[in-house]
């Protein structure tokens, strides 16, 4: 799910997105059918300098293989004028669709190297970021001559990232990855490393710039910290009962916001922070659980929670979103999306969620190598001063 | 009462009980300890780790300077101690035994030399992904990459331990003027290793004279383990020095 100006974007199914303009009338929601059939535009980004030729040839083989799976949709992105929407898709595509009030067209689809696991948008929207799930950054050029253009190669982890967060001026790109670790890499002499803000023991799910210097960072490890990422200093770490998965922020001020973080077990949690002095203190004001994987956005400074309804008897399951409301201290939840566009055909209703956190757990898991041959080196030695002795 | 046994004799480890195969993948989950922070090894304790001061027990106020990152059975970090007193260097090895072996060659020749080897130490873990949970920005001034694992295949080229995403990282780590070093017995690696590093603006090789004045360029071709397994294979030998700008 994402958000427009005016109104949520989401996808129901694989098959087509739906528009939810921000009013109570929902006969002005609109849909977008995914077009598969496009043309793809087969400029991968280079990667390490290689013979681009070839990378091109290796693909070709596997493709025709596999080419029986049904494709769907990774990632969602939509710039702040609301004039361009771009999705990933699980055949490894980046749709562009250049958006104004009456139509929608698109304009473009670039093939890229590997799964997708986040793409967001600069605040002027002419560069749209890509991060993959074998680490790497690509950066897409997306005014109106670059519609076309080869992605570019940026920067990597060795590590899944899993989230990425642009500053407004566009100095800095910030990602997270399942390595414990938060970069912040100089814009645009990417080469250049500012700062790793590290303190994390698990996976760093999400982010989220709130300020001039300020990031949050939410974890497996349980913990929600606040960073100054200009020089990568933990601030401050505060530790919830849930593991968090999702982090969503409206920011009123430098110092004042909202917060909300939905739950590996599909809690949503609402919490109004303040930050004095570089600490942040945080404020429970609602939480409520939901039985399907949610997903979050917001619009017009309201919250978004979309989530699929259980099956009965009576009622066909679909997709809900609920609006979060919140006046002064009362929060409310009321539904305001009814699964109006689903069709009796919608049969694999699926939140488009970028990744599943249970896989993502590191500590505790693995397989001790280590202890296996300290194990076997003692018995070695003890062996050896046995035999000594029997000697 | 009176000691009766014999008082133990120190013996430097036996390296065919520490053989492991020369590849280990760098991407997969195995099991490493490491700080979620540089600062966390300066402190007195460090759960699962060994802080600073364990492993260097004469450290002072000194922090580690030079990182060999891959330093196999420790040959050339042994010469590299010997050569700089007074600067404290990590052996870094991703390989359970081969890491131990340093280890124990270091406790060694410690127990066999009472008050040297005390400026070097091995540590276990896969440098490509915590390198920087031991080191703060700037903070090293030599980083060492002798006789890397070619990983020959294209598809594995992301495990090279000099590829574009890594030299980042070591830009990072290392301090402005900081010199890293890389040695090879594969020329295809070597053009593979030194064209990155050509298109890394915060790189620059050091000329052919600078680098044949390096204290180093010597012990570099002959003192580790590979270097001499190379040598009695008549093979040839690529170095190149790359200064951080």
């Amino acid at each position: 799910m994402e958000s427009f100006k005016n109104f949520l974007i989401f996808s129901p199914d694989y098959q087509k997105l739906i528009a939810f303009v921000s009013t109570e009338d929902q006969t002005q929601n609109f849909t977008i059918e995914v077009d598969w059939n496009y043309p793809i535009n087969n400029i991968k980004p280079k990667l390490f300098l290689e013979n681009q030729e070839n990378a091109d040839n290796d693909d070709e083989g596997k493709k025709q293989n596999g080419s029986e799976e049904k494709i769907s949709l990774n990632n969602i992105a939509v710039t702040e004028e609301n004039n361009l929407l771009a999705y990933t898709a699980t055949d490894k595509t980046l749709f562009l669709w250049q958006i104004d009030e009456k139509s929608a067209k698109i304009v473009s689809r670039r093939s890229f190297l590997r799964t997708s696991s986040c793409i967001r948008f600069s605040k002027c929207g002419k560069i749209l970021f890509l991060t993959d799930k074998t680490g790497d950054v690509f950066e897409y050029l997306c005014d109106e001559e670059n519609f076309n253009t080869r992605g570019r190669w940026i920067f990597g982890h060795i590590s899944q990232i899993l989230d990425l967060a642009v500053t407004i001026d566009l100095k800095y790109l910030i990602t997270s990855d399942r390595d414990e670790k938060i970069r912040v890499t100089n814009y645009p002499k990417v080469h250049e490393i500012n700062s790793y803000c590290m303190g994390h023991k698990e996976f760093v799910s999400a982010i989220a710039i709130i300020s001039d210097s300020h990031l949050i960072s939410i974890s497996g490890d349980k913990c929600i910290k606040l960073w100054n990422f200009i020089d990568g200093k933990e601030l401050q770490s505060h530790s919830f009962q849930f593991v968090p998965v999702l982090l969503k922020v409206i920011s009123h001020s430098h110092q004042t916001g909202l917060l909300c973080v939905s739950s590996i077990e599909n809690t949503v949690y609402i919490f109004k922070y303040l930050i004095i002095d570089d600490t942040m203190t945080l404020d429970t004001l609602a939480e409520k659980q939901f039985k399907s994987d949610v997903e979050l956005a917001v619009l017009n400074n309201e919250f978004y929670i979309e989530y699929i309804r259980d099956n009965d008897d009576s009622l066909k399951s679909g997709i809900f979103i609920d609006r979060v409301k919140i006046e002064d201290k009362t929060v409310n939840f009321q539904k305001i999306f009814d699964n109006i566009a689903l069709s009796e055909t919608d049969i694999s209703i699926k939140i488009v969620k970028p990744f599943d956190v249970s896989l993502l757990f590191k500590h505790g898991r693995m397989f001790d190598n280590v202890k296996e041959y300290n194990d076997r080196k003692k018995a070695r030695i003890e062996n050896k001063m046995k035999s000594k002795k029997a000697k | 009462m009176m000691e009766t046994s014999d008082p133990p004799i120190v013996k430097l480890p036996q390296k065919r009980f520490y053989r492991q195969r020369a590849h280990s993948n760098p991407i997969s989950d195995h099991n490493f300890n490491y700080p979620s922070h540089p600062k966390e090894l300066y402190k007195d304790k460090c759960p699962d780790n060994k802080t600073w001061d364990e492993l260097y027990p004469s450290r002072g106020d000194r922090k580690v300077e030079f990182a060999d990152v891959g330093c196999g059975y420790g040959g050339f970090l042994v010469s590299l101690g010997e050569t700089f007193e007074d600067k404290l260097s990590i052996g870094m090895e991703i390989r359970v035994k081969v890491s131990d072996y340093v280890m124990d060659r270091i406790e060694s020749l410690r127990a066999l030399h009472p008050g040297k080897y005390q400026n070097i130490a091995c540590i276990r873990t896969n440098s490509m992904k915590y390198l920087v949970n031991y080191f703060e920005k700037g903070q090293l001034s030599k980083m060492f990459f002798l006789y890397p694992d070619p990983h020959f295949k294209k598809s594995k080229h992301k495990w090279r331990i000099i590829n574009p995403s890594l030299l980042s990282e070591y830009a990072y780590v290392l301090r402005e003027g900081g010199l890293l070093y890389v040695v090879t017995d594969v020329e295809d690696l070597y053009k593979w290793m030194t064209s990155h590093f050509d298109a890394h603006q915060s790189f620059k090789r050091l000329s052919l004279e600078e680098e044949k004045q390096d204290i180093l360029h010597d012990k570099l071709l002959n003192r580790s383990e590979e270097a001499q397994k190379v040598e009695r294979n008549h093979g040839s030998k690529f170095l190149a020095i790359f200064k951080r700008i």
